[in-house]
């Protein structure tokens, strides 16, 4: 039964992966840090250009775990105590862009701020 | 893992559980699976959710009209690229409500967002039927998203394959597909795509596939402490003529946590 199951199980992989291609199209990397610590983004607002793709750093100095989310840039990514993640973003229309850590919205919230290159 | 506060978790889980147990009173004969749902590819390390998902369906067929499932289901993300969820699927036929299947389901985020043109991940279930005698069935597949500013298009693709007593020999094509607009939190509008057209290979005549085709929304509440209650619903229309249902009518509901 296997034996006439995986070609079209390959098939569907195979399917799957062109689908994928385009992914071999990578964004450059064009970095940014953002950092946590007392439970504050440092800077609070970050500035990056609009209409590219860009990767950001975030770097966890606390303890314990946060939770990077944003409905705006439609990003959610866990960062564990004392380590740092990296998520990409845009390319960005130009604007502002609210950021927050959901374990403590009260205190830990920023902006990130897409601005058009001069 | 993460060291987040579990005893809580808990606490805060009971009263959906309760709902959710309650509303098995309220729920149609079942024929078949709940499917009516499109995986996005992405995994958030430590995120645990409580899931129910229901449908039913309206026909001018007798055996069809009035069919439905509800599946309820615990999920973890033990890591950010492996989420697994564990389903049970009930069925409420003649008066007797009983779980019909235990499902196995692992979603696999295989590239970061937004690094690529588009997000990859990957889909692997394995359902379990408790009757004696059932099949077992296998599915697996990609799961694609693609953000073009504020729309989200996601499609899923798959394959399914029964395993174990009275299988069928054939394997199964199926689809799940959503255009999602980012309008509020609250309230984001979609138009749903949901069909099998047969076998691989050999697909079913055009009457007889399934494909249905319809409008829905997603919605999420923020609750304190990185809860959320999701939703979403939505009214499909069957394209084909025995294939699909007139009519099916999906709610789904998530309360994540962690």
């Amino acid at each position: 039964m296997f034996r006439s199951v995986l070609p079209r199980l390959g098939l569907i992989c195979a399917l799957g992966v062109i689908l994928a291609a385009p992914a071999a199209f990578a964004a450059e990397d064009n970095g940014y840090e953002l950092v946590v610590k007392d439970h504050a983004f440092q800077p609070e607002k970050m500035v990056v250009p609009a209409g590219e793709r860009i990767k950001l750093i975030i770097t966890n100095k606390d303890a314990t775990p946060m939770e990077f989310e944003s409905y705006d840039l439609d990003r959610e990514k866990i960062i564990v105590g004392n380590s740092s993640a990296t998520i990409y973003l845009g390319p960005l229309d130009a604007g502002t862009y609210k950021i927050f850590d959901d374990f403590h919205r009260a205190t830990t919230t920023g902006t990130v701020v897409a601005k058009p290159k001069q | 893992m993460l060291l987040l506060p579990t005893a809580r978790v808990f606490r805060g889980a009971l009263l959906p559980l309760a709902l959710i147990t309650a509303g098995l009173a309220a729920l149609p004969s079942a024929a078949q699976a709940a499917e009516y749902k499109v995986y996005s590819p992405y995994v958030v390390l430590g995120e645990s959710e409580i899931e129910a998902r229901t449908y039913f369906n309206q026909d001018d067929l007798n055996a069809v009209d009035g069919t439905g499932a509800l599946k309820l289901a615990y999920g973890h993300a033990f890591t950010d690229f492996w989420a697994t969820e564990i389903y049970a699927e009930v069925e409420h036929e003649e008066g007797e409500t009983e779980i019909e299947a235990i499902e196995w389901e692992n979603r696999f985020q295989l590239t970061p967002q937004g690094k690529y043109w588009a997000d990859v991940g990957l889909l692997a279930e394995a359902e379990f039927a408790t009757e004696s005698g059932h099949p077992h069935e296998l599915k697996f597949g990609p799961l694609i998203e693609k953000s073009f500013g504020r729309m989200v298009a996601t499609v899923n693709l798959y394959v399914e394959r029964e395993i174990g007593p009275n299988a069928e020999d054939e394997t199964e094509l199926g689809y799940a597909a959503r255009l999602r607009y980012r309008l509020n939190p609250q309230f984001e509008p979609s138009l749903e795509i949901y069909g099998s057209p047969g076998e691989v290979g050999e697909f079913a005549p055009k009457g007889q596939q399934r494909h249905q085709i319809g409008p829905g929304f997603y919605g999420q509440v923020h609750l304190s402490g990185a809860r959320k209650i999701k939703y979403s619903a939505a009214v499909l229309y069957g394209i084909t003529d025995t294939g699909s249902p007139n009519w099916t009518y999906v709610v789904r509901f998530e309360y994540e946590f962690f």
